[in-house]
């Protein structure tokens, strides 16, 4: 059985407006390019990057301090050539990112695949809880 | 009961549809077009062409979640799709498509009987 629910109806309403402010195309300009998510683990951070035609010698990532400093460029591919569309940004970025604790400066990965690329950095042995016995 | 959808998408897991941004260039031989995905591997991608309309969908390969908690986020795992309607100027038969570094390009080549063709005069004395 059925019954009307005006809650529904103005929820949909609702959701319609939700849906227009919040969805946009991947092109959301308050935000800084390239955009980024922190997986935080016990000892492991991952860090993921959406950069697409970034290519890896463009990238530099650096450790400074307490940051990880993501540099570059995404070099224009236009050629000459009439355009009927040009949406897509190119241009040099930068981004740091303030890192939770101290890592392994030695085991630090980067993978680029498929315009993401993927950092994965290690707690450092002495950002890790010790337990003192007591003699 | 009114209901949040908001609270109950992560259960459904029900990516949101981004439209991804495209370069396009005309020649006298084809449409070119580039599309930016990132994410997305070569066999989640889906091109077709029906009715006069190119469909570009795509599925994000982003789901498998890290180690972790998640702690800060600018983007949501997204899947693309882009519509984009095309003349009758364009063979069917002939598309390329490259997928580079999170980049698909698109060539779509031109019938032969549309490309200009360049008439030579005889000269008759």
């Amino acid at each position: 059985m059925y019954t009307y629910n005006f809650f529904e109806d103005a929820m949909n309403l609702r959701d319609i407006f939700d849906d227009f402010f919040t969805r946009r195309t991947s092109h959301e300009p308050y935000r800084e390019f390239p955009f980024v998510k922190i997986y935080e683990g016990d000892d492991r951070l991952t860090i993921t990057s959406l950069m697409p035609g970034v290519k890896a010698e463009d990238i530099d990532i650096q450790l400074v301090d307490d940051s990880l400093v993501i540099t570059g460029e995404k070099k224009p591919d236009y050629e000459e050539k009439p355009y009927l569309r040009k949406e897509r940004f190119f241009g040099e970025f930068k981004k740091m990112i303030k890192l939770p604790y101290r890592v392994n400066h030695q085991n630090i990965k980067a993978d680029l695949k498929d315009g993401v690329l993927s950092i994965t950095l290690e707690k450092s042995e002495d950002a890790k809880p010790k337990k003192i016995e007591i003699l | 009961m009114a209901t949040d959808k908001n609270l109950t998408i992560n259960e459904n897991h029900t990516n949101k549809v981004y439209v991804p941004l495209a370069d396009i260039y005309e020649t006298e031989d084809l449409y070119s077009l580039k599309l930016e995905i990132p994410g997305v591997p070569k066999e989640n991608l889906d091109i077709s062409i029906e009715n006069n309309e190119l469909t570009i969908s795509a599925k994000t390969a982003l789901d498998a979640k890290p180690e972790g908690k998640c702690r800060y986020s600018e983007f949501s795992s997204m899947d693309y799709k882009r519509s984009f309607r095309i003349g009758n100027d364009i063979d069917r038969s002939k598309v390329e498509a490259k997928l580079e570094n999170g980049v698909l390009t698109l060539l779509l080549h031109k019938h032969e009987t549309v490309k200009p063709r360049k008439i030579t005069i005889n000269q008759i004395n």
